[in-house]
């Protein structure tokens, strides 16, 4: 049977996954020159998101870290453990070698694109965990940051195509 | 260029998306060769013809009550749902059923699925925050919940088929 989550731990997790979005950013404008520039505007805004994340983790009381998240059903951690497992959201796999095998900027922004993606699946699940004490309006703040990253990203994707 | 939607071509939209998703595991389904897998893919099917008939009426009411259009002020959500839409399209899998030959295992039917669901969330989370409170928003809000609930569910059994 899979153990419940505590607050820590999801919040560890929102941090490793806008970390994995830095790094990937920073690798990506790295070996795409052309369109560094957004591509180092988004790191910023995901190390803004994951330093979100670390405050909230940081404001949770002793007792707060070690309760499981606001879910009265056991349905949310039910899906964030999902998410996280690996088949659907991988959070250990290093985001910068995924670039290996991506060739131009449009390849790599649509896959910026997807990864966007998964992370609003990963915070749609965890705001419903979070409870308002605990900042539910930040996360929601943040899925509205990465639907803006998504719309930025596509209309680069269309200047290059 | 960039497109914009209407209210009612975004609930068009939202529609497509539960009528395809109720088919594809209505279709599933059939060829699944699993029976335990078979049943779960019935049970989503009626779920999401349950999400349709709440986005129709959704519709409707723009109908008999046009104030309850959307609120997009600087245009942002429409455009996010617009690349949202890009992406399905270069992504080849406007619809589930696309992907499907009949020669599918359970496994690669529930990985299919659990993709669509991922497609469906990251859509009703740009049309949530496009919908008055008044005209639906807490309903939308529950659809994502339960598109949420579905992947558990379809992960669930992918574990247990080893």
């Amino acid at each position: 049977m899979s153990m419940p989550f505590n607050a820590d731990e999801v919040f560890e997790m929102a941090e490793q996954i806008e970390r994995n979005g830095s790094k990937f950013y920073r690798a990506a404008a790295k070996k795409f020159p052309e369109v560094s520039k957004l591509l180092l505007d988004l790191a910023v805004m995901e190390d803004k998101h994951q330093k979100t994340f670390a405050d909230m983790r940081a404001k949770l009381s002793g007792t707060e870290i070690q309760e499981p998240v606001f879910d009265p059903d056991g349905q949310a951690q039910m899906y964030l453990r999902v998410m996280a497992d690996g088949h659907v959201f991988d959070i250990k796999a290093d985001p910068a070698e995924k670039l290996a095998d991506k060739d131009t900027p449009e390849e790599v922004l649509k896959m910026a694109i997807g990864a966007e993606r998964d992370s609003i699946v990963f915070y749609a699940g965890l705001k419903d965990a979070v409870s308002d004490r605990a900042g539910k309006d930040k996360v929601e703040d943040i899925i509205k940051e990465e639907m803006g990253h998504i719309v930025i990203l596509n209309q680069k994707l269309q200047d290059l195509e | 260029m960039v497109m914009t939607y209407t209210a009612d071509e975004i609930y068009e939209i939202a529609e497509k998306i539960e009528r395809n998703a109720a088919e594809f595991y209505r279709e599933a389904a059939e060829i699944c060769p699993n029976e335990e897998t078979c049943r779960l893919l019935l049970d989503m099917s009626e779920m999401e013809n349950e999400h349709l008939e709440t986005f129709q009426k959704m519709r409707e009411r723009l109908v008999e009550e046009p104030g309850l259009s959307i609120f997009d002020p600087f245009g942002r959500s429409t455009m996010y749902l617009q690349a949202i839409a890009d992406a399905r399209s270069w992504e080849g899998r406007i619809n589930p059923m696309q992907a499907l030959t009949g020669n599918e295992t359970a496994k690669e039917i529930i990985q299919i699925a659990m993709e669509s669901e991922k497609e469906m969330i990251v859509f009703y989370v740009g049309l949530k925050d496009l919908v008055y409170f008044k005209a639906g928003k807490d309903k939308v809000e529950e659809i994502i919940i339960e598109e949420l609930r579905h992947i558990s569910a379809l992960l669930k059994k992918l574990k247990s088929l080893g």
